[in-house]
Formats: structure tokens, sequence, C-alpha cells
């Protein structure tokens, strides 16, 4: 229960971390509000897999709190750095914002490439973003020093109860008119990208002058 | 060639001129009380030399826009130099304030950063969520306070809309300066596309900004802390701040611009510009197309530096909603089928001076107190050998 009531607590700030990655995903396939629900179903299985790693890793760690370590800095850069990747080939990946027309067989089958998935990557990568509700919940885990079903109940009740905040954005589906809005948010998935990928390296960056 | 004939072209420019001044002496009377601030001239020689350089150049502008009714390439001369001489200002209060044009922890946590336009799209949903400013500035002491930016741009957006990119964006001017070096543009082609990429900016910008409380683009990704203020380079993460900020300094603002005779970074990449465009929507005035008069040449669609002119737009006699009403399209169609018009009104020629009047006045009060502060720091720097006061 207390899982569950931080999270809802904390889930605006939940919302705020997740819906760049979220709206421009609503808003660039262009789809309904029906469709953006079973995708955002697929986002929070993947982020309820990255809340359970974390608990696990609570649990693991026992009196691990972020120490601003440089395996730490390594653990949250790749994920970033993967992430950036992803959003940038979702982001330009279509016609409508292709960066270059890249001839090769190779380049095509990527750009079609639609895997059914992505958005589970994508909550899985967004739960693995250190957040501080996210912050909060792994403090409360590890000094409590529970058993591991402890660790991972509270990361599901605390998953549950900031899930809820994200159960209006599919409504975005609305807007699925027009290339305008598809192309926008496309782009901005893209930017989103870049903006994880500075993030990425400079949690690496960090990571090698702790070493 | 007979009399008859000479008559209008000896007379009518004798009758134009005349028109011309009395159309100019609102103007000048308005900017000798808003330039002055209603506190009487400076009683220094410098202070007095540079207010009638702004006084005189602003209202020969103003004059010669309503004579030769041509309103860009005169506008473009007093923004040109407004940007310029917001550089000269801004880094010299910099070095009399903070000594260097660094930005230090210290400085934001007393709250002592300039507030800047580029701030507005990020700040609301912050202060509506958590009711305060995501910006380390003061609200209503020093220079540049949020309240007086706020009111500005306000009651700008009401009455230019996106024309404030045009009229009152003090770093528009140096790309619009750089887009007029080259006579011809190159071959290079931008696609149209891209003219989406600052929404997907502004996007971008308010969502990261809601979630981490701070105005990303500031923190990211603004050009033009190039020739503003920036954090010191003490770590890794502050070099690779200063490289993307210089990066996109050099691309958009100097490189494409030259290239492309167009403003690249407002119409390409300024998530303000497309913030501002939203209130294109709202705001009285607007430019038009006359689809009768148009013969679809399409000189304007070359000439926009926004890219707010396609086809689609031309046959519907409008403009994207992007446009900054500069008035390049204007000066420049061989038919004077484009007009500045003001909603409710009939399309005719004679309602340019409706959005003339304020947008200028708009223009001259926001540029010059920095303009006059501008030419007295290069004075005393010529007078004293440095540009420094006290």
């Amino acid at each position: 229960m207390k899982g569950f009531l931080l999270g809802l607590s904390n889930g605006v700030v939940c919302l705020t971390y997740c819906a760049p990655v979220l709206v421009p995903y609503f808003l660039s396939d262009g789809k309904n509000a029906g469709h953006n629900y079973k995708e955002l179903f697929k986002f929070l299985a993947g982020r309820l897999s990255g809340y359970l790693l974390f608990g696990i890793l609570a649990w693991r760690a026992g009196r691990f709190l972020p120490q601003n370590t440089s395996g730490e800095s390594v653990f949250f850069g790749v994920p970033y750095l993967i992430f950036a990747g992803l959003l940038l080939w979702y982001g330009f990946r279509n016609k409508e914002t292709r960066l270059c027309m890249g001839k090769s067989l190779w380049f095509q089958k990527l750009n079609q490439w639609s895997p059914q998935w992505i958005a589970f990557f994508f909550g899985l990568l967004t739960g693995l973003n250190l957040c501080p509700p996210l912050l909060l919940a792994f403090t409360d885990v590890t000094l409590s020093g529970g058993d591991l079903w402890h660790s991972l109940w509270f990361f599901f009740s605390f998953f549950a109860g900031t899930a809820v905040y994200l159960l209006p954005l599919p409504v975005l589906g609305i807007f699925n008119q027009g290339v305008t809005l598809k192309t926008i948010a496309r782009f901005a998935m893209g930017v989103t990208g870049l903006y994880y990928g500075f993030l990425g390296l400079i949690y690496l960056i960090r990571g090698v002058q702790l070493r | 060639m007979s009399v008859l004939a000479d008559k209008p072209v000896t007379i009518r420019p004798i009758k134009n001129f005349i028109k011309s001044v009395l159309l100019t002496l609102p103007m000048l009377l308005l900017t000798l009380v808003l330039l002055t601030g209603g506190a009487g001239f400076p009683t220094d020689v410098l202070g007095l030399i540079s207010f009638a350089i702004n006084y005189l150049l602003v209202n020969s502008l103003f004059f010669m826009m309503i004579y030769t009714g041509r309103t860009d390439s005169y506008r473009a001369v007093l923004f040109v130099f407004f940007a310029v001489c917001f550089i000269i200002f801004f880094i010299g209060n910099l070095l009399e304030v903070r000594g260097s044009m660094l930005l230090s922890r210290e400085n934001l946590f007393k709250g002592e950063t300039p507030f800047c336009h580029m701030v507005i799209p990020m700040a609301i949903i912050p202060a509506v969520l958590t009711r305060t400013i995501i910006f380390p500035g003061s609200l209503l002491n020093g220079f540049a306070a949020v309240a007086t930016m706020l009111i500005i741009w306000f009651g700008a957006s009401l009455i230019l809309g996106r024309g404030f990119c045009s009229w009152g964006c003090f770093y528009g001017g140096l790309e619009d300066g750089i887009s007029r070096l080259r006579r011809k543009p190159s071959r290079l082609k931008i696609d149209l596309k891209w003219r989406y990429l600052p929404f997907a900016v502004l996007l971008f910008i308010v969502l990261t900004s809601a979630a981490t409380l701070s105005p990303t683009y500031c923190a990211w990704l603004c050009p033009f802390k190039a020739v503003t203020e920036f954090e010191p380079l003490s770590s890794w993460p502050a070099l690779i701040f200063t490289v993307v900020f210089f990066s996109l300094f050099l691309g958009l603002v100097i490189i494409l611009p030259f290239l492309t005779r167009r403003r690249t970074q407002c119409g390409l990449f300024c998530p303000f510009g497309a913030f501002q465009s939203l209130t294109n929507k709202i705001c009285s005035s607007e430019v038009r197309i006359d689809p009768g008069r148009c013969i679809n040449c399409g000189r304007c669609i070359e000439v926009c530096p926004t890219f707010s002119m396609d086809r689609d737009s031309l046959a519907k006699g409008k403009t994207t909603i992007t446009c900054c009403k500069c008035g390049k399209c204007i000066d420049h169609c061989p038919r004077k089928a484009i007009y500045y018009h003001t909603k409710g009104t009939p399309l005719h020629h004679k309602t340019r001076l409706l959005f003339l009047y304020p947008a200028f006045l708009f223009l001259a009060t926001f540029s010059g107190g920095i303009i006059q502060k501008a030419i007295h720091r290069v004075l005393l720097l010529v007078t004293t050998g440095s540009m420094l006061i006290g």
C-alpha cells in the first residue's frame, strides 16, 4: 500500500518524465485512441519490467543508494544511449522526416522495419530513467531492508500508483488527422532522442572520469 | 516629352514628400516621448549624441518607409542595427556587472539572469503546476525582469502576432543581416519539411521543461548563448553544451542564412517562433494576397526568409501560420498583390499604415534604449578607450 500511495502522490512527476516520449509517440503514428491504448499497455509492460529490475537491484544491493560511482554512471548512460538510438531511428525513419534517402538495401530494410513491441522497449528504457519518484522508491526499499518479494511488490505497487497518470495520454489519438502533426511528432521524437543521447554521453563521460 | 506628360512626374514626388512628412509627424512626437522615457534629454554630451543619432535614425527610416512605400528594406536596417547593438549593450552590461560573459552558479542562485522571451513557452506548464517561474531571474527587479518582459510580449503578440520575430526579437536581426550579404542564394535547397522542426523543438522543450522544471532550451539548445552568456568551461558537460551552442550559432545563424538568404534559425529551429506563430491566429494583423492581381510568378515564395509562403498558401491568398510580417514579399511583389491587412477591413494598400504605426513604434521603443546605450558605449570606447561605464 505504501508503494502505491508513493506512486500516486508522485505520479505527476512520472507523467512529466514520460510525456516527452509518449506524447510524440502517440501523435506520430496517427492512429486512433483505441490503438494508442494498446500501445500504452505495451509501454507500461516495458516500464513495469524496468521497475521490477530496479526492485531486484534494490533488494540485491541492500544498502545501495546512488553514490555517483563510475558503475552507476555507466549503468544509466548505456540505456540512455540505446534509448536515444531507438528514438532517433523511430523519429527519422518515415519518409516525411527521413534525413537522407540511403539507397543501400540494409538502410531501406531498417526504415521499413516496424517492430510491434517498440513501445515495450520505450517503456523499459523510460523505466530505467532515474527520475525523482523512482529515487524515492529506491531509497524506501533499501532503507527498509526487506526481502526480494517485498522489494518487488513495493515496486509493482509503486508502478500501479504512477501508471494511473499515464492513462489519459492515449486520448491524444483524437488529433490523428493530417500529416502535419505526425511530421511534427516524428521530428519531436528525433529531438528527444538527441537529448537522451547527450544525457547518455554526459553520464558515460562522468563514469570514465570517476574511474 | 510634353509638359502635360511631365506634370504627374514632377508634382507627385512633392505631394508624396509632404504627405510622408505629415504622416511621420506622429512618429516624431511619439518616439520623442518614448525614447526620453518622459525624463527629459540626457545631460551628458555622449548621452545626448547617442540619443540624437538614435532619434534621427529611427525617424528617417520611418519617413523612408512612408515615402518609398517599401517596408522590409528600412525595417531591416533598424532590425539588424538593433541586434548588433543588443550584443554590444548586453556584453558591456555583463562585463560591468560580472566582469565576464560567464554565468556562474552564484549568479543563477542569486536570480541575476536577465529574462529572455525565449523562455516564455517553457515557463507555462511549470507555472501552472508549481506556481513558479522556472528561470533564475527576478520577477520585478533589475535589468530585464520577468514581469516586464511578459507584459511587453503579451502586448506585442496581440498586435503583431509572429510579427514580434521581425519587429521585436533582439536576436533575429543577426541572421536577417547575414542573410542579406549575398546577392543570390546558393544552389543549396532546403526541404520544406524542415519547417515543422521548430514545432517539434517547441513540443520537446515544453514537455522536458515540465519534467525537469528547468528551461531546457536555454540549458541545451540556445544558439544565442554564443553571443550572450554561457557557463564556465569547467566540466565535460559544460564543454559539450558550449560546443552545441556554438555549432548551432555557426550553422543556423551564420552559414545557412549566408548561403540560402533565409532566416534559417527563425524558420527551421526557433521554438519561440513556433509558439509565436500560434499568436498569429489571434492578433489583428496579417499578410494577405489578392488572387485577382497575383500572377503566380512565385517571387514571394523565393524571397520569404522564413519559408512562410508556398504554392498552397498562395492559392488560398494567405501566408502560412509562420509568417513574420517582415514585408519582404510585399516589397518584391511585381504586381503589388500582397498587402498588410487588418482583420475585418477590405484589402487595400492604405491599411498598411494600421500595421506600420504600431509595429514600427514597438520596434523603435523596444530597441531604443538598447541602441542608445550601445552607441554610448561605442562612443565611450572611441573617446576613452573603454566601453565600460564607471
